[in-house]
């Protein structure tokens, strides 16, 4: 079913790799060798660094001797030219990213668990790595809800609520939590949380987060972790159907 | 659960919370596996100074949807400052611009001055940045002084200033040229302090000063007014007849 107002915001799938007996060191070079092959595709790219300093000990008194500065790069990003699409590397592990917006319709899960797939290949190209050890894929919303008579019943539109003495109301929440639903065999950890400040329409907003995760440290291909990403995405999908009232669910104006 | 949305203000408080993932993976990359999360690192003044945080500011982005530009609120201030661009660079960049003007809006504000919307926005900048700490830059001053004594023994020299305060400072504070002032020599130095210690932090520049040519003046005005005096005690005391000018014409 496809939704003509849908809330999601961003989409990323994850993949840790097993290195493999003899894992390179993750310096500059190692980090472009992956941004190399993307390059035209995701032209901009953002590096994290860290800073640090190496001190030792002189072997006679034990006193620190200071060694020199390190400067290390510990993840590097590349993000296309729209912005819409990242593609993050830490050593291990790959990310890969899509942010909803205007200036690009949204491909449909199907494409870009293609285009995480192919980038989990570039991966194995420029790493060999031994397998995949674990996948997740994650989802971020942001559902906005119209406020009528200055109140909102979250209960009207969501099937999550919190508890709280009937004179109490809500400024914001942070529903932070880890459910196992009921035909799922994984672990789905959800956030749901009050989005700071309402829309330039008056609207509220509502941050919807979903992180699935497989739990098998069993060496993984790209096919197997493809067929567990799509287990996944239709996990999540009924978990996001269930968490709406009929209400809420005519929000996002379902075309059937 | 019943929401109002005027108390949505709260916001920050419930964003002190540190959301730690249970699930290995879902972190991903901390403050970068989502794109639509980033973490500010310093944040700077028009002057340059950094605004220290008392806490971490965590950017949420928005992508262009409705309007071609991307949106960026930060997580504890919310709508209070909002950035906009056609990049997500910009947007942060625009984010940051406004915040720094918000902050020296505020800053320039008394009390009194301040709407009750807008002392919630700056207790809201209060939680964020350490006011005090950040009104708390050092001072500047131009000092001018004179050297009592050195102290060998450690690199503490004894000056004491024009307004007759004695100080004990840190030669190693100041100019390495400082350390060789004879006693007595006067100087001129143009030094940072700590505004609540005054204690010096350090010296930006020190020069050696002639004598003091006013002092000198009046010394030697007061030298020579001295000895006329004298002049003339001597003189009454050894006086003699008047001569005759035309004996000394002729």
């Amino acid at each position: 079913m496809e939704l003509k107002k849908s809330p999601l915001i961003e989409i990323w799938m994850s993949f840790r790799f097993d290195p493999g007996e003899s894992p390179g060191k993750w310096d500059g070079a190692r980090f472009n060798k992956l941004w190399k092959t993307l390059k035209d595709e995701y032209p901009n790219r953002q590096e994290l660094r860290q800073q640090s300093i190496r001190v030792g000990t002189k072997k006679k008194s034990g006193d620190p001797v200071f060694k020199g500065f390190l400067d290390e790069i510990i993840a590097q990003r590349v993000i296309s030219e729209n912005e819409l699409r990242v593609v993050q590397l830490r050593p291990d592990e790959l990310i890969v990213n899509y942010v909803k917006g205007a200036t690009e319709p949204y491909p449909g899960f199907e494409s870009l668990l293609d285009v995480a797939a192919a980038r989990c290949q570039s991966y194995f190209e420029c790493y060999q790595p031994a397998g995949i050890v674990q996948t997740a894929l994650h989802y971020v919303d942001i559902v906005e809800i119209p406020i009528e008579s200055g109140q909102i019943r979250t209960g009207d539109y969501f099937t999550f609520d919190v508890r709280a003495p009937d004179s109490w109301t809500f400024g914001t929440f942070r529903l932070q939590t880890t459910l196992c639903p009921a035909d799922s065999k994984e672990i789905i950890e959800v956030v749901f949380a009050t989005e700071p400040g309402k829309t330039e329409s008056g609207n509220a907003r509502f941050r919807l987060e979903w992180h699935i995760a497989s739990k098998s440290e069993d060496r993984m291909t790209i096919e197997q972790a493809k067929a567990a990403l799509s287990n996944f995405h239709a996990s999540l999908g009924k978990c996001f159907r269930q968490a709406f009232t009929e209400k809420g669910w005519a929000l996002f104006e379902p075309q059937s | 659960m019943i929401l109002s949305p005027h108390d949505t203000d709260f916001s920050y408080l419930s964003n002190r919370l540190d959301w730690t993932p249970k699930v290995a993976l879902v972190s991903g990359i901390d403050g970068m596996a989502q794109a639509t999360r980033c973490s500010v690192g310093e944040l700077f003044d028009s002057e340059g100074r950094s605004f220290p945080l008392r806490q971490e500011m965590i950017l949420r982005l928005y992508p262009p949807r409705d309007t071609s530009s991307w949106r960026v609120l930060s997580e504890s201030l919310g709508t209070d400052v909002v950035g906009r661009g056609k990049t997500t660079e910009e947007a942060v960049n625009d984010w940051r611009h406004r915040f720094r003007a918000t902050v020296e809006r505020y800053l320039e504000l008394r009390p009194f001055e301040l709407s009750e919307e807008e002392q919630e926005v700056w207790s809201r900048l209060q939680l964020l940045i350490d006011i005090p700490r950040y009104k708390a830059k050092p001072m500047k001053v131009r000092q001018v002084g004179r050297v009592l004594r050195h102290r060998r023994d450690s690199s503490v020299t004894v000056v004491e200033w024009e307004s007759g305060a004695r100080e004990r400072v840190n030669r190693e504070s100041f100019d390495e040229k400082f350390g060789q002032f004879r006693i007595g020599q006067r100087f001129e130095a143009v030094v940072t302090r700590f505004p609540g210690t005054f204690k010096i932090e350090r010296a930006d520049a020190v020069r050696k000063l002639d004598i003091d040519q006013e002092k000198v003046s009046e010394a030697g005005k007061a030298i020579w007014e001295h000895l006329q005096s004298k002049v003339e005690k001597f003189a009454d005391a050894n006086s003699t007849p008047e001569l005759d000018e035309k004996f000394w014409l002729e």
